[in-house]
C-alpha cells in the first residue's frame, strides 16, 4: 500500500466518523440555561475532525496529481496479526466463562506460537513458558496483589 | 526546629526504614509492569497500614509513590512500552536510545534524573509548602481551562512532522475522551444506552491498548522474520552514563523540566501524565537541533523523567497544606492520613508538625533508595532485551489484560484495551501518532468541565476570561505558541522547496 492510499483511507474514514459523530451531536438537547450545553464540545470537535479530514483528502488528492512515484510500504504478514487480534478477542470472551487460569494457559500458547519466529517454534518449550507464567502471573495478582481474577467453573 | 528533629529521627528507625525500602520496591515493580500504577500499588498496600504506626504507615506510601512513578521508565526505554501515564514520553527518546544500543545509558540517565527530579519536588515540599498552597488555591477555573488549553496546543509540536494527522489525532482524543456523562449536567454523551461507558473510558486501558498491544501487533506483523533478541553492550561512563560536561550541558533541560514538573504537579488535577509531555515539548522546543528529539535525544528523556518525578512533591504540598488531593494517587495518600486520625490541612503543622517533617523525610529517603534500588537493578533491567520477545510480549499482553481488569474489576475495561490496541495498530499503520490522542483524552474533559463552570458564572460571557492575568497570559502563550509552530513549519517547507529547486536531482 502506498502512502497516498493509506491517506486517502485514513481521511475517508476520519471524515465518515466525523460525520457520524456530528449527527448524534446535534441530537444532545441543551439542559443548560447559561453558558454552554453538553452538545457544544462534540458539535465543534466533530467540524474539526471532519475539516482535518476534508485536508487530508485533498493533500493527499493534489500530491497524487504531481505523479512523483512512490514506494510502496510492505504490510508485513497481515494474516498473522489478524489471527493475533482474534485471540485477544476470544480471550476476553473466554476469561469469564473459562476462568483465567484454563484461559490463560491457552491463550499463552496461541500467542506464543503466533508470536515466535518460524524457526523459534518449539511446541513443548512454548508450553512449559505458557504454564509456568500463567501460574506465576495468577500467583502473582492474587496472593501478591490481592486481585479477585476470573474462576470459571472450576 | 524540635519539630523537625523530632520527625527527622521518627524516621531513622528500623519499621519506617524498612518500610520506605518495601515500598520502594514493591512501587519499582508496580511502575514497571503494564498495566499497574503507584495508584494500584497504593490501593493494594492502604489496608496493610491500618495497624501500624502513622509514621510507618506514610513512609510506606510515600516509598510507593516515589517507586511507582520512577518505575515507568525501565519497560518505556526498554520495550516502548510505558509501564504508567507519567513515563509516556519516556519513550520518545528512551526506546530510540535501546534501538542504538544505548539502552543501559538512558537507563542511567534516566534513573539518575529521576532522583534529582525528586529532590527538586522534596525542596519544594520542605521549603515552600505554606505560600504556593495558597497560591494554587487562588486558581480557579478560569485558570485551571486557559492551562489546559495551552497544554494542549502542544499537540501541535507532538505531531511528529505532520500537523494535520497530529491534530486529528488529538481531536479524536478529545471525543474518546466526551464518551459517557458530560461535566456538569451529566448528559449521557455517545453510550449507545450501554450503561458501562456512563463513566467514560479509563485512562489504563486506553494507554496500554494504544501503546502495548498495539506493539505485540506490530510484532506480529514481522514474527516471521524477527531476528533473536540480544543484550546490548552495557556500559555507563561517568556517574549513571553522566559525565560532567553532559551534566553542564543538561543542566537547563533539567531546571526547566523540574520547573515544568512543580509547576503541574501543584495544581490539583492536572498529574504526572501531563507535565511530562509539557516538559518533552518543551526541551524540544528549546533546543537548537530539536530534529534529533524522537530519534534517541538524552535531553528528551531526561526532560520526561525529571519533569514527572520532580511532581511528587509538589503534588504533595496541596495534600499536606490544604487537605486537597491533586490526583487519584495522593487521594489515597489522603486515605492513609485519614485511617489513622489524621486530617491534612493548615493545622497539620500546629497539631502534628513532627510527622510533616517525618513525610519530608521519608520522600528523600525514598529518593535515595529509588537511585541505589534501580541503580543496581540496570544490569538487571538490561537483560529483559535477552528474553525472546514473544515472550516478553505474550507475558505484557496477559498482564496488560489483568492491569485493566484489575483496575475497576469489570471485563468491559479489558474490551476497552483491546479496542484501542486495534486503534493503535490502524494509527500506526497509518502514521498517525499516538502522543496527541492522549493528551486530548486527558486534558478534553478538563476544558469542558473549566469552561462550562466559568462560562456559567460569567452568565455565558466569554471575554472575562480575559480580565483575569493568569488566564490571559496563558491563552496569550497558547496563541503565541500555535502561531509559531505554524510559522516554523511554513518556513521550513519553504526552504525545502528552495533548496529543491535549487538542486532538483536531490
Amino acid at each position: 500500500m502506498t502512502k497516498t492510499v493509506r491517506d486517502l483511507i485514513a481521511g475517508a474514514v476520519l471524515l465518515a466518523l466525523a460525520i457520524g459523530t456530528f449527527g448524534v451531536s446535534i441530537g444532545i438537547t441543551s439542559k443548560m440555561k447559561m453558558g454552554v450545553d453538553s452538545g457544544y464540545f462534540p458539535e465543534r470537535a466533530a467540524v474539526l475532525l471532519g475539516a482535518l479530514a476534508i485536508i487530508l483528502l485533498v493533500r493527499t488528492v493534489l500530491r497524487r496529481r504531481s505523479d512523483a512515484a512512490e514506494d510502496v510500504e510492505e504490510s508485513g504478514d497481515t494474516l498473522n496479526v489478524l489471527v493475533v487480534f482474534a485471540s485477544f478477542i476470544v480471550y476476553a470472551v473466554a476469561l469469564p466463562l473459562a476462568g483465567f487460569i484454563l484461559a490463560t494457559l491457552v491463550f499463552f500458547v496461541v500467542l506464543l506460537a503466533l508470536l515466535a519466529p518460524a524457526d523459534g517454534r518449539n511446541w513443548l518449550a512454548l508450553a512449559a513458558v505458557s504454564a509456568v507464567m500463567t501460574l506465576a502471573i495468577h500467583t502473582a495478582f492474587t496472593r501478591g496483589f490481592g486481585v479477585v481474577l476470573p474462576s470459571g467453573p472450576f | 526546629m524540635s519539630s523537625i528533629v523530632s520527625g527527622v529521627a521518627d524516621v531513622f528507625q528500623l519499621l519506617p526504614l524498612m518500610a520506605i525500602f518495601g515500598g520502594v520496591v514493591v512501587g519499582i515493580i508496580f511502575g514497571s509492569i503494564p498495566g499497574l500504577t503507584a495508584t494500584m500499588a497504593i490501593a493494594l498496600c492502604l489496608p496493610l497500614t491500618f495497624g501500624v504506626d502513622p509514621v510507618i504507615s506514610l513512609s510506606l506510601l510515600v516509598g510507593l509513590f516515589v517507586g511507582g512513578i520512577s518505575g515507568g521508565l525501565i519497560t518505556a526505554i526498554l520495550i516502548n512500552i510505558p509501564g504508567t501515564p507519567s513515563s509516556i514520553a519516556t519513550t520518545f527518546d528512551g526506546y530510540p536510545m535501546t534501538l542504538k544500543g544505548e539502552g543501559g545509558r538512558a537507563l542511567g540517565l534516566a534513573v539518575f534524573y529521576s532522583f534529582l527530579g525528586t529532590v527538586v519536588g522534596w525542596l519544594v515540599l520542605f521549603f515552600f509548602t505554606p505560600p504556593l498552597a495558597r497560591m494554587a488555591l487562588q486558581f480557579g477555573t478560569y485558570e485551571y481551562f486557559a492551562i489546559s488549553v495551552f497544554a494542549l496546543t502542544l499537540v501541535a509540536g507532538l505531531s511528529g512532522g505532520n500537523m494535520v494527522k497530529g491534530l486529528a489525532s488529538a481531536t479524536l482524543g478529545l471525543l474518546v475522551g466526551m464518551v459517557g456523562l458530560a461535566p456538569i449536567d451529566a448528559y449521557r454523551r455517545f453510550t449507545f444506552g450501554w450503561n458501562a461507558l456512563d463513566g467514560g473510558l479509563g485512562l489504563l486501558p486506553v494507554l496500554l491498548g494504544l501503546f502495548a498491544l498495539s506493539e505485540v501487533m506490530k510484532h506480529a506483523a514481522e514474527a516471521r522474520t524477527a531476528l533473536p533478541s540480544s543484550v546490548p553492550p552495557f556500559r555507563l561512563k561517568g556517574f549513571f552514563g553522566v559525565t560532567w560536561p553532559d551534566f553542564r550541558a543538561y543542566l537547563p533541560t533539567f531546571l526547566r523540566s523540574s520547573a515544568i514538573g512543580v509547576g503541574v504537579g501543584l495544581l490539583p488535577g492536572i498529574g504526572s501524565g501531563t507535565s511530562n509531555f509539557l516538559a518533552y515539548m518543551a526541551a524540544r522546543s528549546a533546543s537548537k537541533t530539536p530534529e534529533d528529539f524522537g530519534k534517541g535525544e538524552p535531553r528528551g528523556l531526561i526532560a520526561s523523567e525529571s519533569a514527572n518525578n520532580a511532581g511528587i512533591g509538589a503534588a504533595m504540598v496541596p495534600l499536606i497544606a490544604l487537605g486537597i488531593p491533586g490526583d487519584a494517587t495522593t487521594a489515597l495518600m489522603l486515605g492513609g492520613f485519614l485511617i489513622h486520625g489524621i486530617q491534612p490541612g493548615p493545622m497539620l503543622f500546629t497539631s502534628n508538625a513532627p510527622l510533616v517533617y517525618s513525610i519530608f523525610t521519608a520522600l528523600i529517603l525514598s529518593a535515595f533508595v529509588m537511585l541505589l534500588v534501580e541503580y543496581f537493578g540496570i544490569r538487571l533491567f538490561v537483560r529483559i532485551l535477552a528474553v525472546p520477545k514473544h515472550y516478553l510480549l505474550a507475558s505484557v499482553t496477559v498482564m496488560c489484560v489483568l492491569g485493566a481488569f484489575a483496575a475497576n474489576n469489570r471485563m468491559f475495561d479489558v474490551y476497552t484495551l483491546i479496542a484501542f490496541g486495534a486503534l493503535g495498530y490502524a494509527m500506526l499503520r497509518f502514521d498517525f501518532p499516538f502522543a496527541p490522542l492522549v493528551l486530548g483524552f486527558i486534558l478534553g474533559p478538563m476544558i469542558e468541565k473549566n469552561l462550562r463552570s466559568a462560562l456559567m458564572s460569567t452568565r455565558g460571557e466569554f471575554l472575562p476570561f480575559l480580565e483575569r492575568p493568569v488566564t490571559a497570559v496563558f491563552l496569550g502563550l497558547a496563541l503565541l505558541y500555535l502561531l509559531w509552530t505554524v510559522a516554523s513549519a511554513l518556513l521550513k517547507r519553504r526552504r525545502r522547496t528552495g533548496s529543491a529547486a535549487v538542486d532538483p536531482a536531490r
